[in-house]
């Protein structure tokens, strides 16, 4: 009888642990460079990475049969495919199943991978794993709209396959997912230093996708547990809920085993009693390296290689954290009552991304340079008053001041041989201007860019000479007054440790003039900048 | 001139901290400019390249342009006090008015010296018809819509009447970067207020500068304040900017001194681009009378006598050359 009903985890991974071997080859490729209007990715190419770790320590796939592509282009994936593909077909034995993983980490758009500059078709890539040689073939693309790829064989999103366990045959036929559907995008986190999905699908690799308690990940476990993660994670995202896709062609046995949690010798363990979120953090590669829902009641393991960790459990009020090592044969037993308290700024274990960007939000002291442009919208202030002028100057950061930066800002300009046009006269002149001001600048930061804004109130001293004029050259002709206005400035800081900042700014001033008659002038300012944070 | 010293320190003391208007540019504006007499190698009067001078010593082979010579000291003096009068200005400029109306800018007043007060003011006379004015005796006359009169006025401090020591009127032209008006230097009035000066009479001075050109009238009277229609001293300077240029003064001197009686003289310098020039001197009146002694003298641009003759019958001014010498324009 044939019954679809949800995955039954473990049914038939006793059934295919059983069997031959598994031969697997992976292709794993990431680029963090898209094409034209694309955003640079931060951790495409170091997703890969994780991934290939899990494959290699807990998924059964020798070392030179993963093949990784960081950085290429399309020719360069082309090339590798067919090498791979010939491979599989020369070693591939007799009763022993071979499986293809394709997995993709990098931009995607309208149903095309972008390698850099170079595109390869989504439809391209499900024609040649459908021809591979391989008995199972997997695509996992974490990518924007990368559900397209699942869209032709009635791909569609949902939390987990459906197999059917009354067929016993050997397991054919060919699994993909997509990260986000073919309208979404798929989004990356700093505090997880990777992607939402490649995140949870590691994790869930590594041990804590386990519904079954046997320690082996199928994927459909794995599919399960890292939709509703992703899910999750994303719904309150400003880029909105990321729903992975899947399209299932898959005969025999149903599901696949993924991973083997025993086969890795050192690893985490909780205790039966543990309950909470835990998250553990690679503090070798600085970045996430498994997060885990502990229920109570069953004991769960991560394996985990050899190296530095830290596992912090997250509260209301504080977190609690551990730093450990793990030796090659070390499983190190999670124990709440020996994790330290921390409050969540002392959080030493957040990631590269989250500290560059925690140190590109923190206000710190700073010195700038600036040129910019100055001019008064009236023609009548310009022509008899205050003249278009390049401003020089210098800039220190203070702060933080009501959660803003504090800044000071002095700035000289001047300008020689203006003409000052008077009924019949036209007068010679010499003009000079310093500016000394005050503002409080808030913040956002977008990747290596920061925008701030807020109130500035400058003072500002204006001073014409005439000393090519016969009856003026000993009249100095000056004017002081406090200008309140605004400045904007976006700043792109192009090194990872964020001291050096080059940016663009503008303002806006009121100026109270009040010689002759009493005017309100506004004036602009246009200017770049640079910046060096201490 | 002490009076300049004295309104500095006055002017300092008094100054106010509201800034320079534009308007008040306007009324600076209507004081007196910067104004010389500018005859040509008037920075050569020792020596030349050549081993002359506008005024070198005669020599067997050279005898110079001498009233060429007389014509750049007279120039030199006029210079002097239009250097005066741009000095008092400039010092005033410097200090921002004290008193603003819509048509009147007032410096002071300000103590200066000997227990007096000084003050500057600057009043803008406006008609909506316009008046005809004509500052010098050779300008064109101009309709114009407003004009400035100013004043260097000083008294007893807190009382009395208040005198003035410079003054005069100009005009705005139209064409940028040029003035016209006049001014007076009334020295008679500073010594009633203050006994101790010596200087006498008044000098007044004329000025356009329209139309590339540059006329100056100068005129001075020592024994009384008559300057424009008898003075003892009149200078006419007239530089239509292309290098050439008329000056002509006229002084009542004793210029023969046979006796105490005064003679009337007119020296006119006419002098090209090329600084080739003729100098026309007419005696007369006093110990002249009844005759009437002229020179005629012709320079080349080393400034030495080419052609010369007279009626004076002395051999101070030997006949030299022919007026063909002279050259085309001046003959």
């Amino acid at each position: 009888m044939t019954k679809w009903v949800p995955v039954l985890f473990g049914l038939c991974v006793a059934t295919s642990a059983e069997a031959a071997q598994p031969r697997r080859f992976a292709l794993l490729v990431g680029n963090n460079q898209g094409s034209g209007d694309t955003v640079e990715l931060r951790y495409a190419e170091s997703d890969v990475q994780k991934v290939a770790g899990v494959l290699r320590d807990l998924g059964g796939f020798r070392g030179e049969d993963l093949v990784i592509l960081l950085g290429k282009k399309a020719p360069d994936f082309t090339t590798a495919l067919d090498q791979l593909e010939a491979r599989i077909a020369a070693e591939a034995e007799p009763g022993v199943p071979t499986t293809l993983l394709f997995y993709y980490s990098g931009h995607a758009k309208q149903g095309q991978l972008l390698l850099g500059p170079t595109r390869v078709s989504m439809a391209f890539l499900r024609e040649r794993l459908q021809r591979s040689a391989a008995d199972i073939k997997i695509g996992i693309l974490d990518a924007c709209e990368s559900g397209a790829i699942t869209r032709e064989k009635g791909g569609r999103r949902g939390p987990s396959f459906l197999f059917d366990l009354g067929d016993q045959e050997a397991a054919k036929g060919m699994i993909l997912i997509g990260s986000s559907s073919e309208d979404e995008a798929s989004q990356e986190s700093d505090e997880l230093g990777g992607s939402f999905f490649t995140h949870y699908l590691t994790s869930g690799l590594r041990g804590d996708a386990d519904e079954s308690g046997d320690r082996r990940i199928t994927l459909g476990e794995v599919y399960a547990y890292t939709y509703h993660r992703t899910v999750n994670s994303t719904a309150g995202t400003r880029s909105g809920t990321q729903h992975p896709t899947f399209s299932y062609d898959l005969k025999g046995q149903g599901d696949v085993v993924m991973t083997d949690v025993t086969t890795g010798r050192s690893g985490v363990r909780f205790l039966e009693p543990m309950e909470g979120d835990y998250l553990i953090y690679d503090m070798d590669h600085e970045q996430v390296a498994a997060e885990i829902q502990k229920r109570p009641g069953a004991e769960r393991r991560v394996a985990l290689p050899p190296g530095s960790y830290v596992i912090k459990k997250r509260l209301p009020e504080h977190l609690r954290m551990v730093r450990f090592t793990l030796g090659p044969t070390t499983n190190y037993a999670v124990d709440d009552q020996v994790m330290e308290q921390v409050d969540f700024e002392d959080d030493y274990a957040k990631g590269a991304g989250v500290m560059a960007r925690i140190a590109r939000e923190r206000p710190r002291p700073g010195l700038r340079g600036a040129l910019y442009y100055q001019g008064f919208f009236s023609g009548a202030a310009r022509d008899q008053l205050l003249p278009p002028l390049v401003l020089f100057g210098v800039g220190v950061d203070a702060g933080p001041v009501l959660g803003a930066t504090l800044g000071l800002d002095l700035l000289l300009g001047g300008t020689n041989d203006q003409s000052l046009r008077l009924q019949s006269l036209d007068i010679p002149y010499d003009f000079f201007q310093v500016q000394f001001a005050a503002k409080l600048l808030w913040g956002w930061t977008f990747g290596p860019v920061r925008l701030e804004a807020g109130p500035r109130l400058s003072g500002l001293y204006a001073l014409r000479t005439f000393p090519k004029d016969d009856q003026l050259q000993s009249l100095k002709q000056d004017f002081f007054g406090i200008s309140p206005g605004a400045e904007g400035l976006v700043s792109w800081f192009p090194g990872d440790d964020q001291d050096f900042s080059i940016g663009l700014g503008g303002r806006l001033g009121l100026l109270s003039f009040g010689v002759d008659e009493n005017r309100l002038l506004f004036f602009g300012e246009l200017g770049l900048s640079l910046g060096y944070r201490l | 001139m002490k009076l300049r010293g004295a309104l500095l320190i006055g002017l300092a003391a008094t100054a106010c901290n509201e800034p320079y208007s534009n308007e008040d540019l306007l009324f600076l504006k209507a004081l007196p400019p910067e104004l010389q007499v500018e005859l040509p190698g008037a920075t050569a009067t020792t020596t030349s390249s050549i081993g002359t001078g506008v005024c070198a010593a005669p020599s067997p082979d050279f005898t110079p342009a001498k009233f060429y010579c007389d014509a750049n000291k007279a120039a030199s003096d006029i210079n002097a006090v239009l250097d005066t009068v741009l000095n008092l200005v400039g010092s005033i400029a410097a200090y921002p008015p004290t008193t603003r109306d819509t048509d009147l800018r007032i410096w002071g007043p300000f103590p200066i010296e000997n227990g007096l007060e000084a003050a500057l003011s600057i009043e803008r006379i406006r008609t909506s018809t316009g008046t005809l004015v004509r500052y010098t005796g050779s300008s064109e006359p101009a309709l114009v819509y407003e004009r400035f009169r100013f004043a260097i006025s000083a008294r007893k401090q807190g009382e009395g009447e208040w005198k003035g020591l410079v003054y005069g009127e100009s005009a705005p032209t139209g064409e940028a970067g040029t003035r016209m008006g006049w001014l007076a230097l009334d020295f008679d009035a500073q010594r009633t207020l203050d006994p101790t000066k010596t200087d006498r009479g008044a000098i007044g001075i004329a000025y356009d500068t329209r139309g590339g050109k540059t006329i100056l009238n100068v005129y001075a009277d020592v024994a009384r304040y008559t300057p424009m229609f008898d003075p003892e001293a009149a200078y006419f300077y007239e530089a239509p900017g292309d290098g050439s240029g008329t000056f002509l003064f006229y002084q009542r001197a004793n210029v023969i001194e046979t006796t105490e009686a005064l003679e009337t003289m007119w020296i006119q310098v006419r002098w090209r681009p090329d600084l080739r020039g003729r100098a026309d001197v007419v005696v007369r009146d006093g110990d002249a009378a009844p005759q009437e002694y002229w020179v005629v003298q012709c320079w080349d641009p080393n400034f030495a006598a080419v052609f010369q003759t007279t009626n004076v019958p002395t051999n101070d001014y030997p006949n030299i050359g022919q007026v063909s010498a002279c050259g085309p324009e001046l003959q």
